[in-house]
């Protein structure tokens, strides 16, 4: 009987985290249903995926917390190490162009940085949370959300997206637990995105 | 914690390593969007803004060897793009550079059926020395081009017709990184190209060609709304389930006096 019980318990724990990753893929599939032929150029489908995740990190219970300027100069410098790489590439590699217009910019931009504050709010903010609460070894949690942050891009980025994509989930995860919240990871990973758009 | 980011610093360093050059994708977020591409001659019911252009640039010559360069076409993202490395070019005596020029032409010969459609332009890819002669490509030393197709192209095939040549042919074409639409070729020999579909790419009417891609074109699908419902489902169920957990908190101890008494 006690065992059903711890069983049962058990169950419960685990079904805000399974439910997360549920909402997740679900969320995925109708970024790319909506994208088509669009891929990730889709803003429309990037934005109904942010508002996804939203409401997903929100009903598993996420809150968004106060800024501070400590989590926003670490997730400055979490993005610093995100774009080391990319910069050198940028400056050495064959002047290859794949940009976009500038006059798009704005707009663009107003898009990427929701997403990716949807994105952290979901993986390193309720996912995360859920995790830990369950009793999970901190490192499992951040390496959870990382595959996740990476599964969820392979749709749009495919598999040679995937070893990149792990790498910076872990950065990420990094971050939040050194951190402590999710505003580092969220500032990071919206800087990385938007300075793309210099760096294809 | 220190160690998860100095974990994380590093597996960001081998995955930079393995990941395939010349364009691997960043860390996320949409990519921007495409300028509509410009026909040199729009299909039927396509509208564009403006004619594609033509681009040209000088590579210097000295000590003998011309010099690396690059020339694009001015759309953004360029629908022609060219890349030479040093000593790419054979040239006449006493030339002192050479203009490499990019221009979207007819197609000089028809493309044959069993290389498929054209999508898009041709581009014809020359190279001229400033003094007479012939000017043409270095064996071992291949000269990219990359080619931007209309939206929804994909990783379609280059081909190539040499130049002076009769017979378009199919050349070795992988995509570049994950960016649409965009193929790449490293080619020994200077001529036409163009991308080639194996059936006719059908722009929407007025559009203008890709934008930033507005959704998946035939309506609005029902898997989508499906796929709404089971988020939204999600969400009710775990915020049910934060509910219950909240009430279980708050729900008075068991009263365990009376049995004592």
């Amino acid at each position: 009987m006690a065992s059903q019980r711890a069983a049962g318990a058990d169950a419960a724990a685990a079904a805000p985290a399974a439910l997360l990753c549920a909402g997740l893929a679900a969320a995925t599939a109708l970024r790319v249903g909506v994208a088509g032929g669009a891929g990730p150029r889709s803003a429309p489908a990037g934005a109904l995926f942010g508002v996804a995740l939203i409401g997903l990190a929100l009903a598993g219970g996420w809150r968004p917390g106060r800024p501070s300027l400590r989590s926003a100069l670490a997730g400055a410098a979490g993005a610093a190490v995100l774009l080391v790489v990319p910069f050198v590439l940028h400056l050495r590699t064959l002047p290859l162009q794949a940009g976009s217009p500038a006059g798009d910019w704005p707009l663009w931009a107003a898009v990427v940085t929701p997403v990716a504050v949807a994105e952290e709010a979901l993986l390193r903010g309720a996912l995360f949370d859920v995790l830990l609460r369950r009793g999970l070894r901190a490192e499992a949690v951040v390496g959870v959300a990382a595959v996740a942050f990476a599964a969820l891009h392979v749709p749009l980025y495919g598999w040679v997206a995937l070893p990149l994509d792990v790498a910076v989930g872990v950065w990420l995860g990094g971050l939040r637990l050194q951190s402590g919240g999710f505003g580092a990871p969220a500032t990071a990973h919206a800087l990385a995105d938007l300075a793309s758009w210099w760096l294809r | 914690m220190r160690r998860v980011l100095v974990a994380g610093a590093v597996l960001l360093g081998a995955a930079w390593t393995l990941a395939p050059a010349p364009s691997p994708p960043l860390y996320d977020g949409l990519t921007g969007p495409a300028q509509a591409y410009l026909y040199l001659t729009p299909p039927p019911g396509y509208h564009q803004t403006g004619q594609p252009a033509a681009a040209s640039g000088s590579l210097s010559i000295s000590q003998g060897a011309s010099g690396a360069g690059f020339v694009n076409t001015g759309e953004t993202p360029p629908q022609c793009q060219a890349l030479v490395q040093e000593g790419s070019f054979s040239f006449p005596g006493g030339a002192t550079g050479i203009t490499l020029a990019l221009t979207p032409v007819a197609p000089p010969v028809p493309i044959p059926a069993s290389l498929g459609v054209l999508a898009g332009n041709v581009y014809h890819v020359t190279a001229t020395a400033n003094v007479p002669g012939a000017v043409t490509l270095v064996a071992g030393k291949p000269m990219t081009v990359v080619l931007r197709g209309p939206a929804g192209v994909g990783n379609a095939p280059i081909a190539r017709l040499d130049e002076g040549g009769s017979t378009w042919q199919r050349v070795t074409t992988v995509p570049l990184g994950s960016t649409a639409d965009m193929v790449v070729t490293n080619t020994d020999k200077l001529g036409y190209f163009a991308i080639t579909t194996g059936s006719k790419a059908s722009p929407s009417p007025g559009s203008g060609g890709s934008g930033g891609g507005s959704g998946s074109g035939g309506g609005f699908p029902v898997a989508a709304v499906v796929v709404i419902v089971v988020v939204v489902a999600v969400a009710g169920a775990l915020a049910a389930l934060r509910v219950l957990s909240v009430r279980r908190r708050q729900a008075p101890p068991p009263r365990g006096g009376r049995r004592r008494r």
